[in-house]
């Protein structure tokens, strides 16, 4: 019997988050930049998509932060010392011995940590454009209508580079992970 | 008939109700300060261009401008006097406006506004001392509400907005210059209705409660993803720099030069947000969508930071994978796991 490292409820989030999160993303990089190139037919029907895809977001993210065990993805103090010299060491191919570590390896922790700030900072962004009006004060804080736009693209930029980082590793660093994402068992 | 006129022209900006009258018949006038600091004297160039009401109307019928250093015959010590008297002796009554930045540093000594006693009345003591004793306190023009450009980076001569500088509320007139409906339409509603609607950023609601992009002519271009592409045609200019949908303001609907002829969209320039808190630092460039980001050392396009971090992810990704390679890591993984689930399918078999 092989274990079980993501249970039916995580992978069923992770498998609604990956469309939500490319469709936002793909439709936030055209209303920035609105090209046919891109596939959509024009604005008005990419807005109504990333806003409502936007919702989806929060309603998941929500459910995400009051349902999923965030010690596992959080580093702890050895992840950010030994744990990450080691997973550094064998991944700039300094050493071919490959380390163990418990469920997430120190990348992938810093990485989810990542997102566990990275995803509310767009979606409160996001819904500050969306109704501009009833959070001015707020747009003040972030300095602005327009630095808020830059600041949504700017972390949609890290996000897109930390997801294409992480499909990256989740396809080449372990196969048994991998199938995991999709069976749940290693 | 000239009178006549300007009162038609007054009675279009809304309904006025009863003003107190004079002795002789006339309504009374309510006393305002026009004060210059830090500008280019394009908010009072605006309000001499402004049509309902002109000019002419709004000094002879709703206010009594004591002073306005771009406009008075007054000069020197005669001027200061007037400022002077109207401060100690109309306290509470007048409508202090100022247009321009206050600049603070050198303790104010980058602006005078005269001398008073012999010494220098700085422009920064000034506004805080007629501010004092205003009924009303209104900055017009995007330098007196945000600050800028004057007050743009590295702003040597520490100048401020008015709102800094007094410490009162203060009704916000922004733009560049403020349209002459703006000013005049915001000191009539002061006069016969007192303090207007305003929102968050101390703006009258009535002219700054909704964007440029949703008030704008050309929205169904931008809905329908036609776009031009250089200064000139005529389509939206979302991609080429217009800020209309950060900027607060009624200008597709109000227009400008003269009798609402038009408006730099309508003239096929994009919005420069003029009137946007942003204005002058955070809208620049102006025919760019977003701010230039600031790194250390150097300020690039947002777009090419965005490029730049899609080549660094690609660069990284295709070093990673070459060394997986190189090294038979990859080759190694996937055999091992394929060969792990040929093993399973085959103990099941059995």
């Amino acid at each position: 019997m092989r274990k079980l490292r993501h249970p039916l409820p995580v992978r069923l989030f992770h498998w609604l988050l990956t469309p939500t999160m490319l469709i936002e993303l793909a439709t936030g990089f055209y209303l920035t930049n609105p090209s046919r190139r891109l596939g959509l037919p024009n604005v008005r029907s990419a807005r109504k998509i990333h806003f409502v895809t936007g919702s989806l977001l929060t309603a998941l993210f929500a459910a995400y932060l009051y349902g999923r065990n965030k010690t596992e993805i959080v580093p702890e103090r050895r992840d950010l010392g030994s744990h990450l010299w080691s997973f550094l060491a064998y991944e700039l191919f300094l050493t071919p011995k490959k380390p163990e570590f418990p469920k997430y390896n120190p990348g992938q922790k810093l990485l989810f940590t990542l997102w566990l700030f990275l995803i509310p900072f767009v979606l409160l962004l996001g819904w500050l454009l969306y109704f501009p009006q009833f959070f001015q004060k707020w747009i003040r804080l972030f300095g602005g209508l327009n630095n808020v736009r830059r600041l949504v693209y700017l972390a949609s930029v890290l996000m897109t580079a930390s997801i294409a980082g992480h499909v990256y590793f989740a396809l080449t660093s372990s196969v048994a992970h991998l199938r995991s994402i999709f069976t749940g068992r290693t | 008939m000239r009178t006549k006129t300007r009162r038609r022209g007054l009675a279009r900006t809304g309904r006025a109700p009863q003003t107190q009258e004079t002795g002789n018949g006339r309504p009374e006038k309510h006393p305002l300060v026009w004060l210059e600091t830090n500008t280019c004297h394009g908010d009072i160039l605006s309000l001499l261009n402004s049509y309902h009401p002109d000019f002419g109307t709004l000094t002879q019928e709703l206010l009594e401008i004591y002073f306005t250093n771009t406009l008075m015959a007054a000069h020197g010590s005669q001027a200061i006097e007037v400022l002077e008297k109207i401060r100690l002796e109309r306290s509470g009554e007048y409508i202090l406006v100022v247009e321009g930045t206050v600049p603070t540093a050198a303790g104010g000594r980058y602006a005078f506004i005269g001398l008073r006693d012999g010494k220098p009345w700085t422009a920064l003591d000034a506004v805080v001392e007629l501010a004092a004793g205003a009924k009303h306190v209104v900055a017009v023009g995007s330098c007196a509400t945000w600050g800028l450009p004057y007050g743009a980076h590295p702003n040597p001569t520490g100048s401020k907005p008015v709102s800094a500088v007094v410490d009162r509320p203060v009704i916000n007139v922004p733009g560049c210059p403020a349209h002459p409906d703006w000013i005049t339409g915001t000191l009539a509603h002061l006069v016969w209705y007192g303090v207007p609607e305003l929102d968050a950023e101390n703006r009258p609601v009535v002219f700054y409660g909704e964007t440029i992009h949703n008030l704008c002519q050309r929205r169904h271009y931008f809905e329908s993803g036609l776009f031009a592409r250089k200064i000139g045609e005529p389509w939206c200019l979302y991609k080429i720099g217009c800020k209309g949908p950060v900027t607060y303001a009624d200008c597709p609907s109000r227009q400008w030069c003269g009798e609402h002829l038009n408006w730099p969209v309508g003239a096929n320039t994009p919005c420069t947000g003029c009137a946007s808190p942003e204005f002058l630092e955070r809208t620049a460039p102006f025919f760019e969508h977003l701010p230039d980001v600031h790194l250390p050392g150097v300020r690039v396009t947002a777009n090419r930071v965005g490029l730049a971090g899609g080549l660094i992810t690609a660069l990284g990704i295709g070093l990673h994978l070459a060394g997986n390679l190189f090294t038979g890591r990859l080759q190694k993984e996937w055999k091992k796991g394929l060969g792990k689930t040929g093993k399973t399918f085959r103990l099941k078999r059995k």
